[in-house]
């Protein structure tokens, strides 16, 4: 059973990428299309007043984070791994 | 309120079965390990109210069994947990790792139905001595510096408790652990807190968590990432509410974590992080204080413990079967580990706050929570952390470990089978729980006004959740982990420990040796001066004392024996002289008298 659910997330896995990432656009355009349709009862932010803006932080903020923690911090903090027998 | 009514502490039957384990022989006992999580389900769905247990001690009471709404929550899902944690481990014959966890587990029950801060501390000390064990047992070289570091840790925490709990009883000559009021805080109020933050990995008090979870034992960390941040978390929340230090501290905490997480190799050290992280919005909401941020704290807690716990299974998978859980070594094992993968992802999405999981139902209460007291700039940091956590947990450790590289071709020892169903159990109480939140909310301190599944909440999670994957997307490449450990704040106790060696233990080696130089030259010398002058006074006083003596009975012997002559006329003679002698003698005396 293992190894038939193996083949077969392995068969979506190397199967048309492409569709995958039309399916993710398709997708992600339309909660922002719903956003527009749909709004908070009660503003917990003004920007909640804004369709899209939660899609906007998490893009922005994903982004900024790799980039900061990955291309500025780390190399000021990165030291070898601690081996097991050391 | 003391009540004579049905209790059992569930920390007997753990500490029963970490006393019988090493008396048992064979393969047969591992049946015994889930006796006490049942026992312990039993008893916490069966307890009523009120305070039981309460023992007499130096004037005071110890209370070991306060039972209300918020000591029985967190004792329900602890229940929970150490029965899956159980199961995980079922297949291990080391039976000193399973004494280990049992005593941890009986601790944490200690504590979270503790009604004061003797009985809190002692149970307090056994989760720490135990935990470093569930380190230790790991065998490695790199398991047992960690462990020390994490004991010393821990002691500094204990330590911190135990002044504060001692000046306190001093100053208001109780030892009750009740709620303190900011207004109120005295100084020794302000190091149990510290001490509390200690175990809740507070920022920058965390740094032994990272440090130490990811040398643990495969299953001795599915037990620690459960229950020492939130028996620290209970505590926080039955003594410190609305302690605004408390919602700095968890939204530092919050924010730090998954940065870290974001450049970590190691799995388990990812998942540490997000531990940080998520103890964060329950420090928050409790420093916020309000009905709605406590009950999210602490339903967050629940949820925490259930999808924390999986996460660590799943981790623990990848450690079992190929023998690293570092990213930089996994990858491509989709195929060959498709149920850890699912199991994993239940977990991951439940972090994440993505909706019908459950930490959709609870992360959010949390924020919301904090916008509705007015600190929207919390709720937006916990905002920024809910990123940062799908960004690392649910996207970048599945991605490096399932997907990432061609098919693995490593070699992977079996998964036993009963971590697979201590993972289902894991994966479909987080599912539940995500799809019917009241299951949890009914237990919670407070009564629940919050609706979670609004349209709007879902959308918006969907929206932060969907657009933070496409981030993921364009960074996949930037975010490779990479073979490399990540300076923290436990630089800063690695450098307290090498300068204490530096300033205290080298110097005093030092003045030790010259000590001892003192020593053999002048402190020997004199020794045996002394001993020389003994032995003068030995042969000249002592030996002269006793030889005097010696000849004294001799001479007295020769005497008598000269005396006893057999003849009856000599002793007649003899007679008459003692005789006359005492004769004379009462003579005198009368006449003197």
């Amino acid at each position: 059973m293992s190894k038939d659910l193996g083949d077969f997330l392995d068969r979506l896995r190397k199967g048309n990428i492409g569709a995958w990432k039309l399916g993710l656009f398709v997708f992600l355009g339309a909660a922002i299309v719903v956003n527009f349709f749909i709004h908070p009862r009660h503003a917990e932010y003004f920007l909640d007043n804004y369709p899209g803006h939660w899609a906007v932080f998490g893009l922005v903020v994903s982004v900024a984070m790799v980039l900061v923690m990955k291309k500025i911090v780390q190399p000021l903090l990165k030291r070898p791994e601690e081996k097991d027998d050391d | 309120m003391t009540i004579n009514g049905p209790f059992f502490h569930p920390a007997w039957a753990f500490l029963a079965l970490a006393l019988a384990l090493p008396f048992f022989r064979g393969t047969w006992w591992r049946c015994l390990l889930l006796v006490p999580p049942l026992i312990a389900i039993w008893a916490v769905v069966h307890m009523q109210e009120g305070s039981y247990g309460v023992l007499p001690y130096l004037g005071q009471e110890m209370v070991l069994g306060r039972v209300d709404r918020l000591s029985k929550l967190f004792a329900n899902v602890f229940a929970i947990q150490a029965l899956i944690g159980m199961i995980y481990a079922l297949h291990l014959r080391d039976r000193a790792q399973h004494a280990a966890a049992s005593v941890y587990v009986a601790g944490s029950f200690g504590c979270v139905f503790a009604g004061d801060y003797l009985t809190l501390f002692i149970f307090w000390e056994m989760m720490s001595v135990s935990s470093t064990f569930l380190v230790w047992l790991n065998r490695k070289p790199v398991s047992i510096r960690a462990g020390l570091r994490y004991f010393l840790f821990h002691t500094l925490g204990g330590l911190l408790i135990l002044a504060g709990l001692l000046l306190r009883y001093r100053a208001v000559g109780s030892l009750a652990f009740i709620a303190i009021s900011p207004e109120n805080a005295r100084f020794f109020d302000w190091l149990i807190l510290t001490g509390f933050c200690v175990n809740a990995a507070a920022v920058p008090l965390h740094a032994w968590l990272p440090d130490t979870y990811p040398e643990a034992t495969v299953t001795g960390a599915v037990f620690m990432c459960a229950f020492t941040t939130k028996t620290a978390v209970y505590a926080l929340a039955r003594g410190f509410a609305g302690f605004e230090v408390l919602t700095v501290a968890g939204t530092v905490m919050a924010v730090y974590g998954v940065l870290y997480a974001a450049i970590e190799n190691d799995a388990r050290r990812i998942l540490s992080y997000h531990i940080v992280s998520q103890v964060g919005y329950m420090l928050a909401g409790i420093g916020i204080g309000t009905a709605m941020t406590i009950n999210g704290a602490t339903v967050h807690a629940y949820a925490h413990i259930l999808y924390k716990g999986l996460l660590f299974m799943g981790a623990g998978c990848l450690l079992f079967a190929a023998g690293t859980a570092r990213l930089d070594q996994l990858g491509g094992l989709l195929r060959r580990m498709p149920w850890v993968m699912i199991f994993y992802m239940v977990g991951a999405l439940s972090i994440s706050g993505v909706p019908f999981f459950n930490g959709f139902v609870t992360k959010n209460m949390t924020i919301h929570g904090t916008v509705a007291a007015h600190r929207e700039w919390i709720g937006f940091m916990l905002e920024v952390a809910a990123v940062g956590t799908f960004v690392s947990v649910g996207l970048k450790l599945p991605y490096f470990a399932f997907w990432a590289k061609p098919d693995s071709k490593i070699e992977l020892k079996p998964i036993p089978a009963n971590m697979y169903v201590a993972m289902a159990i894991a994966a479909g109480l987080c599912l539940a729980m995500g799809v019917y939140p009241q299951m949890v909310y009914r237990i919670l301190p407070h009564p629940v006004f919050y609706a979670p599944f609004e349209v709007y909440k879902v959308l918006q999670a969907v929206l932060l959740l969907g657009f933070t994957g496409l981030g993921f997307f364009f960074m996949h490449t930037v975010i490779k982990p990479l073979p490399a450990r990540n300076l923290d704040f436990d630089i800063l106790y690695r450098f307290v420990g090498n300068a204490f060696v530096a300033g205290f233990t080298r110097p005093l080696a030092a003045v030790d040796d010259i000590w001892t130089q003192v020593y053999r030259r002048v402190g020997l010398a004199a020794l045996m001066g002394s001993a020389r002058s003994a032995g003068v006074f030995d042969r000249q006083a002592i030996d002269t004392a006793v030889d005097g003596t010696a000849s004294t009975v001799h001479a007295t012997s020769r005497f008598f024996l000269r005396i006893q002559t057999g003849r009856l006329q000599d002793y007649l003679a003899w007679m008459t002289v003692a005789a006359m002698l005492v004769f004379t003698l009462v003579w005198w005396l009368a006449d003197w008298g």
